[in-house]
């Protein structure tokens, strides 16, 4: 009964990782886009992870106080990269301004690729995570058999 | 010409292994809550710890389960019923290497989900061995 929380704590993660993943995605797409619907060049995006309680479906049959303290994660805000653009001088870049200097996002490729990895690598983890919730439980239903 | 023996179906063993399998299943939770949290800021990990509690009733003399003597040439080991694991130590680790704040190994944190679920199998096993044994002793040979 407990353990299927587990179920819903590591889905939780796999959604938040692939928004994580979506919005790297966007990134690089548009890491040279010098003109958004809301004016201006691309700013990049960020997202913001809680970490937020998971009760089971049997909320309250469960006695154990440990069910409070296992939480899953969910993703509360996106946030725009406060860091300064990027600044190119293209005189005939049709968006230069009067000194010649057309603005680029604060996109950084290299540190977009890392963060990627990071959030597959943890895509994996909670796969496997919720794999070894699956293989234990159809265990535990052999007992009695 | 029968034996007198007392045998009990759900016996003191298979008490302690039903609370082994409680035990581990909150572990498994800890370990999944906290590779869900890897990449949260600040979180962090818990850690459920029942090693010393386990050791704590098994070494004592009380935590000895007795051989059963039906025989005058059967020696008697152990003491008293055994005092089960009252409970798990619910721990967090609070010292983290990382600018965020986040304290999760996501290293050890898999190699302690893989090391817990073959634990949790292997104690579902033995249960399973324990009733299929009694389930054959009803039938008998035929």
């Amino acid at each position: 009964m407990d353990i299927e929380q587990a179920f819903s704590v590591s889905a939780s993660a796999l959604d938040a990782q692939r928004s994580r993943l979506n919005l790297i995605s966007s990134n690089i797409a548009n890491a040279e886009s010098t003109r958004t619907l809301e004016g201006g060049p691309y700013r990049r995006r960020d997202v913001v992870f809680t970490t937020t309680p998971f009760k089971s479906t049997l909320e309250g049959l469960s006695e154990s106080k440990a069910s409070e303290v296992f939480q899953g994660v969910q993703v509360t805000d996106v946030v725009l990269d406060p860091r300064p653009l990027r600044k190119a001088y293209e005189p005939q870049h049709p968006d230069a301004d009067p000194e010649g200097y057309v603005l680029y996002p604060n996109v950084n490729p290299l540190e977009e690729t890392a963060n990627m990895m990071s959030a597959l690598r943890a895509y994996e983890a909670n796969v496997t995570a919720f794999n070894a919730t699956k293989s234990m439980m159809l265990k535990a239903l052999e007992i009695g058999r | 010409m029968g034996v007198d023996v007392d045998v009990q179906i759900y016996d003191r063993t298979a008490a302690l292994l039903g609370q082994m399998l409680q035990l581990q299943s909150e572990r498994h939770r800890a370990v999944v809550s906290n590779l869900a949290n890897q990449d949260t800021p600040g979180y962090k990990a818990v850690e459920v710890d029942f090693t010393q509690a386990l050791e704590n009733a098994t070494a004592s003399e009380a935590g000895r389960l007795p051989v059963a003597v039906t025989h005058p040439r059967h020696i008697a080991i152990g003491g008293a019923p055994p005092d089960f694991p009252s409970g798990a130590v619910l721990s967090t680790i609070t010292r983290s290497n990382r600018l965020d704040g986040n304290s999760v190994n996501a290293e050890m944190e898999m190699a302690k989900l893989s090391q817990n679920s073959l634990m949790y199998n292997a104690t579902a096993e033995i249960l399973s061995a324990k009733f299929r044994t009694i389930r054959s002793a009803i039938r008998g040979t035929e």
